[in-house]
């Protein structure tokens, strides 16, 4: 590398044409470099300027021919092995000794949008002559060792116009990089030529194994789901990624469970992501700024679940100008506020969203006797600049879902506030420190028989402190710590058993990774995180089941620490370039998790206990394997990948004949899960007229629970191998716009019980011994969506409409089952199961200011 | 749960509900269900034999190969079979308050047994009430142990040959345990959803005492249906027998009374 900015350093002021660039024949015969000079201004008419004594101090002599070589090949190789270098001022060209040669200086600074002065997550910053690059980090921010002397950046980031700088490095230099936004969307997207570091295969909503960035423009590209556009749903076209229940908007991720994704809104981890049984997901799309999904490769600064990171960072706010947008539909509304404070030192970001549809149909259907189910959340930010090198972020989220009955009342939610404060302490070192307090709760009251109520509350605050630093060799490292207090209060009231007892927990990882694009081919990102775990004794007795199915009674004696753990998560990725537009990968991932999530039911809503580990239901440990392809064929962007994980002490019922009384707890056993699948997506783009994406994946999830299926392995609870997405976008013409979305997945697997008897009038059911033996029949779905703008022609498209049809062939697609009493004959027991994607049209406006 | 699962998937707006249209695999094993409830009044006695039957079917199969036998403290009792696996015991008899016996069920070379101790009578002093949803009774017991009830009431102030008893829905369990002494109760179970013409209409209720065992399976059972009426825990209920039989026969203590409601 070094070598290529020596020769960088001798041919950058070769830019355009001059007299450089003038061509001639000439030969040198072990003369001194002051004689070459005198012969090559004879020979080309060129007035050289220099100083004698510090050509004689190099004491070269040259011996070489050059035949139509261009003045500066020529003085590029007469020099070379000196500090000499050479300028060209005024048709002159004066030689000089670059005392700089060999020094380096970082090129610091945000990368913002022109416009609303908002910091760009990601964006691109390539230095072409010197053949490296860097990319922002999540705050915007980004650091990089330059040679001295003069080169050119390259900014680029999705949606933004390109933007070519020349820096020249005299020193280090803090550069913030305005960005604009492309105005010009109808235009073919320009190639970048051939030898970007970033190369053409890199692009966003592309599955890829470094982690796969999801914009908002292509979310919005889906057709809208119960009148919202849904990240989370568009997460799923994304291939190994699967809805928790066919429909919804939870998610499980190569054959493990909806508990084993880490959502993060900002650096808040939430718990539950969906509102309205699932149907939508608690992540307002307005209101995201960036988003990345991590399945392969986890980056080490990421703990706390085993399966995916699914990052969201939130918008901040236009630094400069107020702005509204939002739009309303009968099933919700929406509205989002923006704005400065202060002009380029504070700005806010402030949405909400109601679900309507209590309002407008439920009062007038149900006379008010039930409540529909509603919801509502808030997605607040501040962000303030103290001063160049101090920034503070306020995020704050708050969400309810709501909905109650004659004799019922059921709630939950997420509420949570995080403070991060970004500090630099020089250019090379970037530290960002996050506290957040979080909590997620559901609450099921029944009036009527308390002994029906359930709830849980978990309370998480956390803390995290990282330090990025960039290397003088341009490899960037990033170290640092998390702690999480996690703490679960479980409530069933009147039974004297809990169906977990209250824990706390203390899980921390201290994590170090190193970053680097080793050469032109290959790339290294390389980690290894420590996780660690204890819990606090809360002064109770918990009988475990032990896997030979006899038991154990502990006791936790308050305030003694228990069950202390740690272990070792190594993570590597490799990436390999073949070409600018072809790319091989290979990673291998270690992940922990501390907590487990039991689902309760089989049902999408949150009733699904949260519980930490302890030395029966000890962490889980994930082992990850995957490779990647990836190409660019013209308009086409291919990407497949293979991976295989095995998942260490994940907790599923025991055999059917072991119940014990009401506690959960001692009906789990650790188990362990294998998976392996294949992946693979085609995306293609036809202009900015027309796109499709297509993915395909192949999943096989097998669980093996001792004492379970006669202790063979059985798929795991709603694993389905096979799974297609097919979408499109099609614009139109300046007005209308249509997309359309086509699933296909093979039957889920579940476990029903198959007989039942009576006793006193009450059917009870049960189970065999097999595991998951049953499947749902195949599920299928097709959407479609057109959009009006309106008002285009006066220019004043301020408002457009969305008409999205849900299942338009309607499909009924049974996504949960559950058991019911006969109709007729109350001591029987009845499957039944229901749809949550029947076939359902809304209208949406939607409106920007 | 059962109820918000009814109310959830019933009401949602958005969601269809059908009967699963898929068959689940049919239950192969012939798993023995047991039920009786045995008196200290001196009759033949009855225990019906079954076999769990699969879900989302309406047949029911009935059990009529099995040999079941009564042990007590000093005879043993022997049942036959009647009629669609209904046995009944060769001679009237009736249980002993407070004695143990062990029942022994036979089929296809299966044995399970259960014991089956007799409870101790508890006998009602008296019931009262003040409104309808407010009744309650007063009970005297030797011994601590667990009772259930059934409530009727009566569109009428007075007995007669032609009253019709209407049983009142259970909404709540109707299970409660007593302890030594009199005491009152409290029937959880009345509630005003019912038209009533009469001012003060009548009520009666029917107490059956059960032994401690009985009582605490019951309240097992209770707490099995708490969790898995959901169904995710994949448990089968606990059983009261060997060998995997379900169902359950008790000795029991009948006692009635019989009283008007008033305000």
């Amino acid at each position: 590398m070094r070598v290529l900015f020596f020769l960088f350093l001798f041919s950058s002021s070769c830019f355009g044409q001059t007299v450089l660039d003038r061509t001639t024949s000439i030969a040198f015969k072990n003369k001194s470099l002051q004689a070459c000079i005198v012969q090559l201004g004879s020979s080309t008419g060129i007035n050289f300027s220099y100083n004698s004594k510090v050509l004689h101090s190099t004491g070269k002599k040259v011996n070489e021919s050059f035949s139509n070589a261009k003045v500066s090949e020529i003085l590029d190789k007469i020099f070379s092995g000196t500090s000499l270098a050479y300028k060209e001022i005024g048709g002159q060209v004066s030689i000089y000794e670059d005392n700089s040669a060999g020094e380096f200086y970082t090129l610091s600074g945000y990368v913002r949008n022109k416009v609303s002065k908002e910091e760009i997550v990601g964006a691109r910053l390539y230095f072409p002559s010197l053949e490296i690059g860097c990319v922002s980090n999540p705050y915007g921010y980004y650091a990089i060792k330059l040679p001295a002397g003069e080169t050119n950046l390259i900014a680029s980031s999705v949606g933004l116009q390109k933007k070519q700088v020349n820096v020249n490095m005299v020193s280090d230099l803090v550069m913030n990089v305005y960005l604009s936004e492309d105005t010009l969307l109808l235009n073919v997207v320009e190639v970048i030529h051939d030898e970007e570091f970033i190369a053409e295969i890199d692009q966003e909503d592309l599955n890829a194994i470094g982690g796969t960035a999801l914009t908002k423009e292509e979310v919005k590209n889906l057709p809208p789901s119960v009148g919202e556009y849904d990240i989370a749903k568009y997460a799923q076209s994304f291939p190994g990624v699967r809805p928790a229940v066919g429909g919804t908007a939870n998610f499980r991720v190569r054959g493990l469970g909806s508990g084993n994704n880490l959502i993060l809104i900002d650096e808040i981890p939430i718990y539950h992501p969906t509102h309205l049984f699932g149907l939508s997901s608690i992540i307002n799309t307005d209101a995201i700024k960036s988003a990345q999904l991590y399945k392969d490769y986890i980056p080490a600064s990421y703990g706390l679940r085993n399966s995916s990171v699914f990052q969201i960072r939130t918008n901040e706010g236009n630094q400069t100008k107020f702005g509204l947008n939002g739009g309303i539909s009968f099933l919700s509304a929406r509205v989002n506020v923006e704005g400065p404070i202060k002009n380029d030192v504070a700005s806010f970001y402030l949405s909400g969203r109601l679900s309507t549809m209590p309002f407008i149909v439920g009062n007038y259907l149900y006379q008010n006797q039930v409540s529909l189910p509603n919801y509502q959340d808030i997605n607040a930010k501040l962000n303030f600049k103290l001063n160049s090198n101090n920034r503070i972020y306020l995020t704050g989220y708050f969400g309810n879902d709501f909905t109650s009955g004659t004799n019922f009342n059921y709630n939950w939610g997420n509420e949570a506030a995080s403070i991060d404060w970004t500090h630099n302490f020089n250019p090379e070192n970037f530290a960002n420190l996050s506290v957040v307090v979080s909590s997620f709760r559901f609450d099921y009251q029944d009036s009527e028989n308390n002994n029906n109520s359930i709830s849980q509350e978990v309370i998480f605050p956390k803390l995290k402190y990282d330090i990025t630093s960039y290397l003088d060799d341009g490899a960037t490292v990033n170290y640092g710590a998390e702690v999480m207090i996690n703490t679960t209060l479980n409530k069933i009231d009147q039974v004297q058993n809990n169906v977990f007892l209250d824990r706390t927990a203390i899980n921390a990882g201290y994590f170090f990774t190193y970053e680097k694009r080793l050469n032109r081919k290959l790339e290294l990102k390389a980690g290894l995180r420590i996780p660690t775990s204890f819990h606090v004794g809360r002064q109770d007795t918990t009988t475990f089941l032990n896997e030979d199915y006899t038991s154990t009674t502990v006791v936790y004696e308050k305030g003694k620490l228990y069950d202390f753990r740690f272990f070792l998560n190594p993570r590597v990725h490799l990436s390999y370039y073949k070409s600018s537009t072809e790319k091989f990968d290979a990673a291998f991932t270690v992940t922990t998790q501390q907590t487990h999530l039991v689902d309760l039911t089989n049902f999408i809503v949150p009733i699904q206990l949260w519980t930490n580990s302890n030395s029966f239901l000890p962490p889980e440990h994930n082992f990850q394997l995957s490779g990647g392809y990836s190409k660019k064929l013209g308009p086409f962007s291919l990407s497949s990948s293979v991976f295989g994980r095995y998942v260490h002490n994940v907790p599923d019922y025991a055999s059917p004949g072991n119940f014990q009384t009401s506690n959960t707890e001692n009906n789990l056993l650790p188990g362990h899960i294998l998976a392996a699948g294949f992946e693979f997506m085609a995306k293609f783009k036809h202009k900015a007229y027309y796109s499709a994406s297509a993915s395909y994946s192949y999943i096989l999830s097998l669980q093996k629970t001792p004492g379970v299926n006669f202790d063979e392995y059985y798929p795991t609870l709603f694993s389905r191998p096979h799974y297609f997405n097919f979408n499109q976008h099609l614009n139109l013409s300046k007005k209308w716009v249509l997309s359309s979305n086509f699933i296909l997945h093979s039957p889920t697997a579940i476990t029903l019980p198959n007989g039942q008897f009576t006793l006193n009038g009450v059917a009870y059911p049960l189970y065999s011994q097999e595991r998951n033996n049953l499947r749902l029949p195949y599920y299928s779905r097709f959407d479609l969506s057109i959009t009006r703008k309106l008002g285009v022609k006066k220019k004043k498209d301020r408002f457009w409409l969305v008409l999205s049809w849900q299942n338009i062939f309607d499909r009924y697609n049974p996504a949960v089952y559950f058991l019911v009493p006969n109709t007729t004959q109350t001591n029987e027991l009845t499957i039944n199961s229901s749809d949550f994607t029947p076939s359902l049209v809304t209208l949406t406006l939607n409106f920007k200011f | 749960m059962k109820k918000l699962a009814i109310y959830l998937f019933g009401i949602f707006l958005f969601s269809c509900q059908e009967e699963a249209d898929f068959n689940p695999n049919k239950f192969e094993d012939e798993v023995l269900v047991i039920n009786g409830i045995l008196s200290e009044n001196i009759e033949y006695q009855q225990i019906e034999l079954s076999y769990a039957t699969t879900i989302n079917s309406d047949e029911s199969k009935s059990c009529t190969t099995g040999t079941i036998n009564l042990m007590g403290p000093s005879e043993i009792y022997t049942f036959t079979h009647i009629e669609n696996g209904l046995y009944q015991s060769t001679v009237p008899f009736g249980l002993i308050p407070g004695d143990d016996y062990s029942l022994n069920v036979e089929n296809n070379a299966t044995l399970s047994s259960g014991n089956i101790k007799m409870a101790s009578p508890i006998l009602i002093d008296s019931g009262y009430s003040t409104g309808f949803s407010n009744a309650s009774l007063a009970l005297n017991s030797s011994v601590t142990q667990y009772l259930i009830y059934e409530c009727y009431y009566a569109d009428t102030s007075e007995i007669d040959t032609d009253t019709v008893w209407t049983k009142i829905n259970v909404t709540s369990n109707n299970l409660e345990k007593t302890t030594i002494g009199p005491q009152n109760i409290f029937l959880r179970t009345l509630t005003d959803e019912y038209s009533i013409m009469v001012s003060n209409p009548l009520i009666k209720v029917i107490t059956y005492t059960l032994s401690n065992e009985v009582g605490s399976y019951m309240r097992e059972l209770e707490q099995f249906s708490l969790l898995n009426s959901t169904n995710n825990a994949y448990s089968n209920p606990p059983t009261y027998f060997t060998n995997e039989a379900y169902g359950l026969v008790y000795g029991t203590v009948k006692d009635s009374t019989i009283f008007q409601v008033s305000y």
